[in-house]
Parts: structure tokens; C-alpha cells; sequence
């Protein structure tokens, strides 16, 4: 089973929900997907970037100056501005490419070549029952996916999967969720929680990918704002997390709260059964 | 004219609410909202006479069914694998317009076509005009929308001769971001006192350091735990950001925040009233002898 | 001598510059000898990413000797510097007019490093 946790905006958390639902159950793998800002290792394995990482690479052109007659296809090809043309010589600024290898193929002179670069990093670390991987975009790169794609090479179906993807609904959103199973949306009852459910929700459909929602810093007297929405629109509200200053105080220390707040662990390990049984439910829907 | 832009490194800091609160109390300004991912500045200014223009921010591919001798040579080529397999279709939300399957096609059946990928609004809130923006989900964000946003504030701001334009940044420290801080007067940077709000706080002071900007220091919620508080606070000070104000966790910022209301405006909060107005002379003081 | 300034219209000598290289409406091309004017659109600034080397690339394209900009991040400054057109910095309130008179009476400053960082 893989299920992946996403919200609209950093900070709703995600990370809360990750980490803590992570330290509930058994044989289970971590991903923190949220290659920019990644921040689960923190309440896992705070040592991480001690041990060996695994390099990322992706694809950039480098010219062969002999060859080139400085005809300026590449130049003009170039979609993203990578490529410039300074008195007859090509510059390179690798940062800007997106590895699409368009100026290799218009290149008349077969002057192109492409060249490895490092884009990010993957580490893995082994916390408990925790199997941890952690994907990290190198400061100056810009393109997530790759990072994604590679992180989730590490995927081990025969433990139960958790994603914590990156915040937002562009492409490495979408990337995460592609191929899991279910997704968590995690929200917090404000007008700005809503509005931004809202647009998960959204690139959620879009991609046909089953989800349901989990209130963080839930309050009674505002619980209505996403109850109302979820209602109408026939979405499932899988799991409540309080407003605490408890759980607020152990998050800014790094601990995460099940450590502390024992009886916790049963709610998330049912919340993971409860996805687990709506799954089952629904494949078998689809086959009948 | 002075422009002022609020950022925050992490996301949910409660940088949105304090830029909403600190609009409220100042006269002549023009707000920007350049955090294009999360847009949420209007929920709380609730501006009116919206007038939306279309946004076109990035290339897509688009097939002429006609013309496709279903070759495969685009499937061969897409390095994002956009085209489908099955009938060398594009999925959309996968490709990121390069421009390569065109280049390849035999029978030019592929055209690069600028899409609608979102809208900028000009409108008028009670404080202020206004100008936000909206991308489709699962439209890549860029600077470019943050520079257009910001380059229609700046108009707006000549026309009306306003003193101010308060800047709501992206989170993060990527793109969005640079292209929020640059040509700003001044950065305010909201944090919050966790080990994760720290770290993103130090990466996104290593940015405005670059643009050699004055900056002040807002910690929020800064009772949640006051040993952090404290070294971001002196870490701040090492790097001559002065602090602006510390916000307490309170519950009644949070009520304020469910109904989608100013904490400052309502009453009973005259004590947080008092601390944002703090922050506006600070930001005053900043520009004195000017 | 060409002279390459970003504007933010295409009024004349009296346009104002525009604040952003990249991101430029438009630059304004100036011959020196005869003080004609030439607006280009800057196409760079409606592309999603590196408006700064595309706008660089124009410039160089346009033949030009000097540039007088507010800010030029690393990309533009690593792009012009390497086609050896010489970069002055000034403030970005100033007429396209009162940019030529300062450049004219030596008072701008030599940019010899990019003076924003850009991305990152």
C-alpha cells in the first residue's frame, strides 16, 4: 500500500502527519519527497547527512567549440534561455536547462554533447521499524521531478509505504502522488486551509487519484469551514488532530508527538487500516 | 515610494496574516500578493472590482490528429515522457514545453502553443488597491508571474502616488522568491521558533544578504518555545537584522484567522493592535532622513 | 558607440528605465554619434525562465558597446561580460536622457561584478 501525504502550502502539516503515522506502524518505509524543504529527517534520523548520499543526475550540453560554426540554432531552440551566443562562442548556464536535449538534436554540426551534473541527492536511513529515504534538491537547481523519480525507485512494496510530498499542486506534487494508492490532503480550518484544500483537491481530480482529508490543529468552533466542504462535495474526513499548544511546543523541538502522546499510535494505525479497507473497497468496486 | 516585501522561508508562519494586519494600519499603500502558490492574502482583504487578465505562462504541445502518421518519433525523443505510449497523445501535466517533439515530427503535427496557465487580478481592497494572481493547479510557478504582479503594483503605485508597496513574498528560497526581493526597500522575515522555522530561516537570510537589503525580524508564535526564540533572535542580531516585533501563540489571533478577520481590527486585541503598530514606525524609522 | 538601456516605455528620451534588466518592456538602442533612438520589445520578458541571458543575447544581438542598467544579476553579468560590452549601474528613477548625460560625464559606475544575485 502507498499512500502519499500532500497539502496546498508548506506548514499545514504534513510533516506532522508523515512522521507521526510513520512511528505508528510496523514495517514501514518513509519517503520525504519534499526534495526543497525536506524536514521529516529532523523527527527520524536527525543525523542523515552524515552518511552517504547517492548522487542525482541529470543531462546538460557542453559544446565543442572546434566544431561549432556558431550558427545560433541551438540558441534560438532553446526554450529556457540556457544557451547564449557571446561573439561567436556558445555559453552554458546549466542551472536554467531542463536536460530536454533539444540543442543536441538541432545542433547541424554534431558539436553537442551532454555532460552528467549532480541535480540532488538521495540518503536512506534505518530509524526503528523505519526504513527512511530522503530526496534533497541541491541549492541552485530548480528542477524537483528527477529527484522524485529517483527517490521513488526506492519503494519497496512489501512494506507499507509513506510518501510526504512537496506542498503545492505543480508538477512535483503531481509526480509524488503518480502510482500510490491513496492520498492524504491535510488541511487546517481556516479560510486560507480551505482555499488551499481546494486547489489540491482540484489537481487531485484531475488525475482521477482517491483521497480523503485530515484536519490538523482542528478546533470545534471552526471545523465547519472543511466539514461543510467535504459534505457537499462527498469527501471522506479520515482523522481529527487538535489545536494543541502540546503538540505545537514538541513539533519546534523536533520530537514528534506519538513518542510523547502514546495512545496516538492507535489512531493513526487505524487511519492507515481504514485507507487500507476503502482501497480494497473500491478496487473491488472497479472489478465488479 | 518605498517597497516592502514579507517573506518567510518555510510556509504557514503566519506571514500571510501579519502582512494583512500590517496593510491595515499603514496609509497609501499598494499590496502585491507574489505568493503565487498559496495566494491567500484576499481571503483576509477581501478586495472588490476585480478585474482578471489572462495569464500565459508556459509552451505546451499540442497535436494535429490529421497529420500524426503515428510515427513514434516524438515518444522516442520527449525526454519528460509526455507522450503516451499507447497513441502518442500528450499528457499535459507532463510536459514542459521544450519544444523537441515538434522539432522531430515529420509532418509538423506538433505545435508549441502558449497556455492559459492562470490570471492576475487588479482590484481594490478597503486599504488599498490590490494586485494578486491565480495559477491552475498544476501549472509550474516561475518568476515571471511574481515580476508581472509586482510590475503592475509599481504602475499602480505611481498612479495614485502611494507611499508604500507591501510585497507578500513566496515562501522558500527558490525563484518566486528572488524575483519577490528584488529592487524591495526592505524584507521583513516572519518565522516561527522550531527547529524547522529556524533552518529555513537562516537559508532565506543567506538570499536577502545577496540583494544587501535592511531587514527587520518578526517571530510569531514566539512562546510556543522561547529557547529557540531567543537564538533566532540573537542570530538575527549577528547578521544586523534588527527584531520587529515578537507575536504571541494566542488563541485569539487564531479566532480572528477562522472567521477570515484583521486580529487588529477587532476588539479586545488593542495589546496586538499596539505591536503591529510598533512594526509600522519601526519600518518608518528605517527610511528617516530620507 | 551603441548604448543599450531597459525602459519601461517607448516615449522617447524622457522614458523612464525600468528597474529590471530581464524583465525589461523594452530596451531603448542609442547611437551615441547622432543620438537616434531605437525601442526594441524585449521578448525575454515574457518567457518563463532565463530573461536574463535572453535579454543579454539581445543586447549583444543589437550591437551594443555599453549598457546602463539598474540591476544585473549573475547570468546577465556572466553573458555581456563575455561579449565584452561594458555594464554601468544606476538608479532606477532616472530618464533614459539623464542616463546618457551621466554615462557622458563620467559619473556612472563601471559594474565589475553582478550587483543581484538572481536565482539562489
Amino acid at each position: 500500500m502507498k499512500i502519499s501525504i500532500l497539502s496546498g502550502k508548506g506548514g499545514t502539516g504534513k510533516t506532522t502527519l508523515a512522521v507521526n503515522m510513520a512511528l505508528s506502524l510496523k514495517n514501514v518505509q518513509l519517503l520525504d519527497a519534499d526534495v526543497e524543504e525536506p524536514d521529516d529527517y529532523i523527527f527520524i534520523s536527525p543525523d542523515i547527512f552524515d552518511t552517504e548520499a547517492e548522487s542525482v543526475l541529470r543531462l546538460i550540453p557542453e559544446v565543442d567549440d572546434d566544431l561549432c560554426t556558431a550558427c545560433k540554432k541551438c540558441v534560438d531552440f532553446c526554450e529556457y534561455n540556457t544557451l547564449a551566443m557571446m561573439l561567436d562562442q556558445v555559453l552554458v548556464f546549466p542551472e536554467i536547462c531542463h536536460s530536454c536535449g533539444g540543442c543536441k538534436i538541432v545542433c547541424p554540426e554534431n558539436a553537442i554533447t551532454e555532460i552528467e551534473r549532480e541535480l540532488g541527492k538521495i540518503y536512506h536511513a534505518v530509524s526503528g521499524e523505519i526504513d527512511f529515504w530522503q530526496g534533497e534538491l541541491n541549492t541552485g537547481e530548480e528542477k524537483s521531478v528527477p529527484v522524485i523519480e529517483k527517490l521513488k525507485t526506492k519503494i519497496d512494496t512489501d512494506k507499507k509505504v509513506i510518501i510526504d510530498s512537496p506542498p503545492g499542486t505543480t508538477c512535483p506534487s503531481v509526480e509524488a502522488v503518480a502510482d500510490t494508492d491513496y492520498s492524504i490532503v491535510v488541511t487546517e480550518p481556516t479560510p486560507f486551509g480551505l482555499h488551499d484544500m481546494d486547489m489540491v483537491i482540484e489537481m487531485l481530480q484531475e488525475i482521477q487519484q482517491p483521497f480523503g482529508v485530515v484536519i490538523n490543529r482542528s478546533d470545534e468552533n471552526s471545523d465547519h469551514l472543511i466539514e461543510n466542504y467535504c459534505s457537499e462535495n462527498d469527501i471522506n474526513i479520515l482523522l481529527k488532530i487538535p489545536f494543541s499548544r502540546e503538540i505545537a511546543e514538541l513539533y519546534s523541538d523536533g520530537t514528534a508527538f506519538v513518542k510523547k502522546m502514546g495512545s496516538w499510535k492507535s489512531k493513526f494505525q487505524l487511519l492507515y487500516y481504514d485507507i487500507v479497507r476503502e482501497v480494497n473497497n473500491n478496487e473491488k468496486n472497479n472489478s465488479n | 515610494m518605498k517597497k516592502i516585501t514579507v517573506i518567510s522561508g518555510k510556509g504557514g508562519t503566519g506571514k500571510t496574516t501579519f502582512t494583512a494586519n500590517l496593510v491595515s494600519l499603514m496609509d497609501k499603500v499598494v499590496i502585491a500578493d507574489c505568493d503565487v502558490d498559496a495566494p491567500n492574502l484576499h481571503l483576509l482583504l477581501k478586495p472588490e472590482n476585480r478585474n482578471d487578465e489572462i495569464y500565459r505562462g508556459a509552451k505546451l504541445a499540442v497535436k494535429d490528429e490529421e497529420k500524426c502518421i503515428d510515427c513514434g518519433i516524438c515518444y522516442d525523443n520527449c525526454r519528460f515522457n509526455a507522450i503516451r505510449k499507447s497513441d502518442f497523445s500528450v499528457i499535459d501535466l507532463k510536459c514542459e514545453g521544450c519544444g523537441v517533439c515538434a522539432e522531430v515530427c515529420p509532418t509538423d503535427a506538433l505545435k508549441m502553443e502558449e497556455i492559459v496557465t492562470g490570471n492576475i487580478y487588479r482590484a481594490e481592497s478597503k486599504y488599498g488597491p490590490m494586485i494578486h494572481a491565480r495559477l491552475i493547479p498544476g501549472a509550474d510557478t516561475s518568476g515571471k508571474l511574481v515580476s508581472e504582479v509586482k510590475k503592475i503594483a509599481d504602475e499602480k503605485a505611481k498612479e495614485i502616488n502611494a507611499d508604500w508597496i507591501i510585497v507578500d513574498g513566496s515562501p522558500g528560497i527558490g525563484c518566486p522568491v528572488i524575483a519577490s526581493l528584488n529592487d524591495a526597500d526592505m524584507a521583513l522575515l516572519v518565522t516561527e521558533p522550531t527547529l524547522t522555522g529556524f533552518s529555513d530561516l537562516r537559508r532565506v537570510i543567506e538570499v536577502i544578504d545577496h540583494f544587501n537589503i535592511e531587514a527587520g525580524l518578526i517571530i510569531n508564535k514566539f512562546d510556543i518555545n522561547e529557547a529557540i526564540s531567543d537564538r533566532i533572535e540573537e542570530y538575527c542580531r549577528n547578521e544586523n537584522i534588527e527584531l520587529f516585533a515578537r507575536i504571541p501563540y494566542s488563541k485569539k489571533i487564531v479566532d480572528s484567522l477562522q472567521k477570515g478577520e484583521l486580529f487588529a481590527a477587532n476588539p479586545g486585541n488593542e495589546d496586538l493592535k499596539e505591536m503591529m503598530l510598533q512594526v509600522v514606525s519601526k519600518i518608518k524609522n528605517n527610511f528617516k532622513g530620507e | 558607440m551603441k548604448i543599450i538601456i531597459p525602459s519601461s516605455s517607448d516615449k522617447g528620451l524622457e522614458a523612464e528605465i525600468d528597474s529590471k534588466f530581464g524583465r525589461a518592456s523594452y530596451f531603448a538602442v542609442i547611437d551615441s554619434e547622432n543620438m537616434s533612438i531605437e525601442f526594441v520589445k524585449n521578448d525575454s520578458a515574457s518567457q518563463a525562465s532565463g530573461a536574463g541571458v535572453g535579454a543579454a543575447q539581445l543586447c549583444a544581438d543589437k550591437g551594443a558597446d555599453v549598457i546602463i542598467a539598474n540591476d544585473f544579476g549573475p547570468k546577465a553579468f556572466y553573458a555581456l561580460d563575455s561579449a565584452g560590452i561594458e555594464m554601468y549601474s544606476i538608479s532606477a528613477e532616472d530618464s533614459l536622457n539623464s542616463a546618457i548625460k551621466s554615462l557622458q560625464s563620467g559619473s556612472l559606475t563601471r559594474v565589475t561584478v553582478p550587483t543581484s544575485r538572481g536565482k539562489r
